[in-house]
């Protein structure tokens, strides 16, 4: 019964309020005056249904208080409102999806490290730890792992600075080995790079022969040899 | 004393309340009837209004949070432009109440 009064009172103020998506807020701010109206009146000895009733007096006029907030609730305002703050989180959005999308590629694969590409063993490893430059980006050639099966993998890091907008050098890295007299030494390939601007990739040659003197590296165009006996590494051309 | 808080001298005794804590509606109400030793006997609800009106001219911002008794209610706090504009209020106050007194002792005197 008193409910009843309190929502056509609330109704009534609310009537006056042309602005309906504010509606929701003045009804719970003035529910809750009313809440906190009604439990004081009962704690100075009034029973709950005189309370509910004078909280409705005590609150005053319905008209006069909904007109007033209609004055303050606005449609003009109030889309104009809504419409830039939806602008402010479209435009949010858009600056930092791209930051974000860059930023989780730069970190992400940060921490990606090499697992061994062979279930055999590891017959040898030449740790490579050469750098090279080509304006914004840097190409690492970390380590060399020959295994019993055959498989040689050259281990190697990419870094790009993600806030450079140039183009981004899009070289792929390829590998060769090679026996004494300058045969191919191996009998197929695989590989794998992880994308974004910090990645990590490698190159696997399978069925590289035993008997292979030099591995070659190419990398747009730089090539850089490694002496599978000595381990010493030249490079030539760019980069 | 039946009061409208719609008008007046409202504005300025809400801000001043406001000042010293961040308040919702009906502790506002509360602390204007102990404060006034209840000579003011509000039409609480005209609060409201006066409350949405002062925000929409920036002295003062709303938020929710829990009040003392657990239960959320939506507190007001006072911005800085607020501030600036009840030292603007306090003054004009002071010249009108001034020049109240001076008219009153006038005819006291007359």
């Amino acid at each position: 019964m008193e409910e009843k009064k309190w929502e056509d009172y609330i109704a009534e103020v609310l009537s006056f309020v042309k602005f309906k998506y504010d509606h929701q807020a003045i009804r719970r701010e003035l529910t809750e005056h009313m809440e906190d109206l009604r439990e004081d009146l009962m704690a100075e000895g009034m029973d709950e249904a005189a309370a509910a009733y004078m909280t409705v007096v005590y609150m005053g006029d319905a008209a006069e208080i909904g007109k007033a907030l209609d004055k303050e609730h606005g449609a003009v305002l109030g889309w104009i409102w809504r419409i830039s703050r939806a602008l402010v989180v479209l435009l949010v959005f858009a600056t930092f999806t791209p930051l974000w999308n860059t930023l989780s590629s730069a970190v992400g694969n940060f921490f990606e490290s090499y697992e061994p590409q062979s279930e055999s063993a590891e017959v040898w490893h030449i740790e490579l730890d050469r750098e090279y430059r080509d304006y914004d980006y840097t190409l690492l050639l970390e380590d060399l792992y020959y295994y019993k099966d055959g498989t040689l993998t050259v281990v190697y890091r990419t870094k790009y600075n993600p806030f450079d907008k140039t183009i981004i050098w899009g070289a792929t890295m390829t590998a060769s080995a090679f026996d004494e007299s300058g045969e191919k030494a191996f009998q197929g390939g695989s590989a794998y790079k992880s994308g974004g601007y910090n990645g990590i990739g490698w190159n696997n040659l399978k069925g590289v022969s035993q008997d292979a003197k030099w591995l070659e590296i190419y990398f747009g165009d730089l090539t850089v040899t490694v002496d599978l006996e000595t381990g010493e590494v030249t490079d030539h051309g760019k980069t | 004393m039946d009061k409208n808080l719609i008008g007046g001298s409202t504005v300025l005794m809400l801000l001043a309340l406001l000042e010293e804590k961040d308040c919702y509606g009906y502790e506002i109400i509360k602390e204007l009837k102990e404060r006034s030793q209840n000579v003011f006997q509000f039409k609480e609800g005209t609060l409201y209004p006066v409350l949405h009106r002062m925000e929409n001219q920036g002295y003062v911002k709303s938020y929710r949070a829990k009040a003392e008794s657990g239960k959320e209610r939506k507190y007001y706090r006072i911005t800085a432009a607020g501030k600036a504009q009840l030292a603007e209020e306090k003054k004009q106050w002071e010249v009108f109440s001034g020049s109240v007194d001076r008219v009153i002792g006038a005819r006291s005197f007359a």
